[in-house]
């Protein structure tokens, strides 16, 4: 599936969108905002389109976002684990796409982009997936800062 | 007396390029900004059917110059962004000087860094570079400090 966060285009596994929320979905406890998924609470994340930081949904953001993603991955068991929600702009399906390397040497420790690819319309992009993305927000929410220190839920 | 064509290229310090280094000047290219990566490697460049990696140090900067960097086969194309094209330059064997000043106001430069040899131009000591030097993290991380 295609995602698509300001001029950022992603790609990632069909499978590991676990459900595509609306804005007015989205809910709060005190600060926390998220959006429910069987019967539990999924905090929504929201990232800008530079990968420079990581914070909480921001009702100012929620208001221009179109949709919200439940991101999924199993782990060693096999069972399905959502752990957090994103705020994108736009969700597409994909077709097929053409593969391409990012040289290592451009990588950053922790890049949540593990390649690049073009779609059918030639448009290029970025290949990730929900464990390099956790890994990578967990890593900017341990840089210290003040206005994205926000919990995953468990 | 055998002459060598090189290429001069002005940067924040003069530059020159042996022939074989130098593959394509790109203007107008189609590049592609990637978010979160090295400071001075922040976009990648299209070109014949693959993306290759743009070198930038200065802020203005689209004309990009395609450099082959030798013996790395996991990076053997490197782009070099720069303000305006490369000059080509024809120099005599008695112009290549036998090493870089170390007490000229640019001796710090890192460029040095990945200098295979040094021509007199125009009475400037200018170091040859070596793409594939220029992959070098350290190299990259001199740069960025500098």
């Amino acid at each position: 599936m295609g995602i698509r966060l300001g001029v950022l285009y992603l790609a990632l596994p069909g499978d590991q969108i676990s459900q595509i929320n609306l804005p007015n979905d989205l809910h709060r406890h005190l600060n926390m905002p998220y959006i429910t998924l069987a019967e539990r609470r999924i905090p929504v994340l929201q990232v800008d389109e530079q990968l420079s930081q990581v914070s909480a949904a921001d009702s100012l953001a929620t208001a221009n976002t179109h949709y919200i993603i439940s991101l999924a991955y199993a782990d060693a068991s096999g069972a399905l684990i959502t752990r957090f929600a994103l705020q994108v702009d736009a969700v597409q399906k994909l077709g097929e796409l053409e593969h391409y390397p990012i040289p290592i040497l451009m990588q950053r420790p922790n890049s949540p982009l593990l390649g690049l690819f073009t779609d059918q319309a030639k448009q290029p992009g970025f290949v990730t997936d929900v464990q390099a993305l956790e890994r990578f927000f967990n890593h900017l929410i341990e840089t210290p800062r003040d206005d994205h220190d926000y919990p995953l839920a468990g | 007396m055998t002459t060598t064509t090189l290429w001069r290229v002005e940067l924040d310090h003069p530059l020159a390029l042996l022939e074989p280094s130098v593959v394509e000047l790109v203007i107008d290219g189609k590049e592609l900004r990637v978010p979160y990566c090295h400071p001075l490697l922040q976009s990648l460049l299209w070109w014949r059917g693959q993306w290759i990696p743009v070198l930038r140090t200065t802020g203005h900067s689209p004309t990009l110059l395609v450099m082959r960097a030798l013996n790395r086969p996991d990076c053997p194309y490197l782009a070099l962004a720069m303000a305006k094209a490369p000059q080509r330059c024809m120099v005599t064997d008695q112009a290549f000087a036998p090493a870089l000043p170390l007490d000229a106001a640019d001796a710090q430069s890192p460029w040095h860094q990945c200098a295979l040899s040094a021509v007199d131009i125009e009475s400037r000591i200018v170091p040859i570079i070596d793409p594939a030097l220029c992959l070098d993290e350290a190299f990259l991380e001199g740069l960025v400090t500098a």
